[in-house]
């Protein structure tokens, strides 16, 4: 990457090419105490049936991908500070995850482009296709979800 | 479990709007450690100032949950959601009381294919979408 100096972030080589990059997945429980948090947060009830709260799916999507928001932003060629933000989001929840229960998350950057807003200015859309799979080898919610990275001029 | 939603849902059902929590930086930093989420934006005042934001940013999730919650809080049901697509449109922040809702727009067989939103009381929509949603749940 070309910089010359913090405020020089552009993507010279192009957004684009981060197109079909594998993330590197991992696996994500349902802790009972960041649930509990989360419902508190969100002032939800639990589930009668001991189901994890629907955004959980997309949270375990999210936080199993195997790169955190730092490693995220440093492969996208993007300071930490950058003003990051979802743009999208499109879940689908086959069956919802139990608390305690551990799944593996698998994905990749399933669309990467450089748009331009009459407000926002030059931003970058990368949207990461997520998987979540059970124990069972079950495919148990697809997420997709773009995330929009504004782009200062280099 | 059995719920409103049960009864005659018909295509142009307004659903009912359910109120969002207090937005306040405590809830926002529950979410960081909820997430183990580092982006600036939901603590660095001076960040989102120079970003020209109206105040740090609630996470997306909990907008989600709010939409989320206001479906349960329809169906009587926690699992009711099967699939929900929004577009994030502006950015909520500390002090927004958001209200969530939205309308039936199709119904086929226990599916209800709902318009739904997330607005500000002043009716700025901060996100919306879709959402498909079980109407006919037997609490298994």
């Amino acid at each position: 990457m070309s910089t010359s100096g913090s405020a020089s972030i552009g993507n010279p080589r192009g957004i684009e090419r981060f197109l079909g990059h594998a993330l590197p997945g991992g696996t994500f429980t349902v802790e009972p105490d960041k649930h509990a948090l989360f419902l508190e947060a969100v002032d939800a009830e639990p589930s009668p049936l001991g189901h994890a709260h629907p955004m959980f799916s997309f949270i375990a999507a999210h936080n199993g991908m195997g790169l955190t928001f730092p490693k995220f932003m440093e492969l996208l060629e993007a300071p930490l500070d950058a003003g990051a933000l979802f743009g999208q989001e499109d879940l689908t929840i086959m069956r919802p995850l139990r608390i305690g229960e551990t799944v593996a998350v698998r994905g990749s950057i399933v669309e990467a482009r450089s748009t331009k807003g009459a407000k926002a200015g030059s931003f970058d859309l990368v949207t990461c296709g997520l998987e979540l799979i059970d124990d069972s080898g079950a495919v148990i919610c697809t997420s997709r979800e773009t995330y929009v990275i504004p782009r200062r001029a280099a | 479990m059995s719920g409103p939603a049960q009864h005659r849902v018909k295509a142009g059902d307004a659903l009912p709007e359910k109120a969002g929590p207090d937005i306040n930086k405590a809830r926002i930093k529950m979410v960081m450690d909820v997430m183990g989420d580092v982006n600036p934006v939901h603590i660095d005042e001076e960040l989102v100032k120079r970003m020209g934001l109206r105040g740090l940013v609630n996470q997306g999730p909990c907008n989600l949950a709010y939409i989320t919650n206001m479906l349960v809080a329809w169906t009587g049901n926690a699992d009711c959601v099967k699939r929900l697509q929004v577009r994030f449109h502006n950015l909520v922040v500390p002090g927004d009381r958001t209200i969530a809702g939205g309308t039936v727009k199709a119904v086929n067989g226990d599916t209800a294919e709902c318009d739904v939103w997330l607005r500000l009381a002043d009716g700025t929509t901060m996100l919306a979408g879709s959402a498909d949603v079980e109407i006919n749940h037997n609490g298994s």
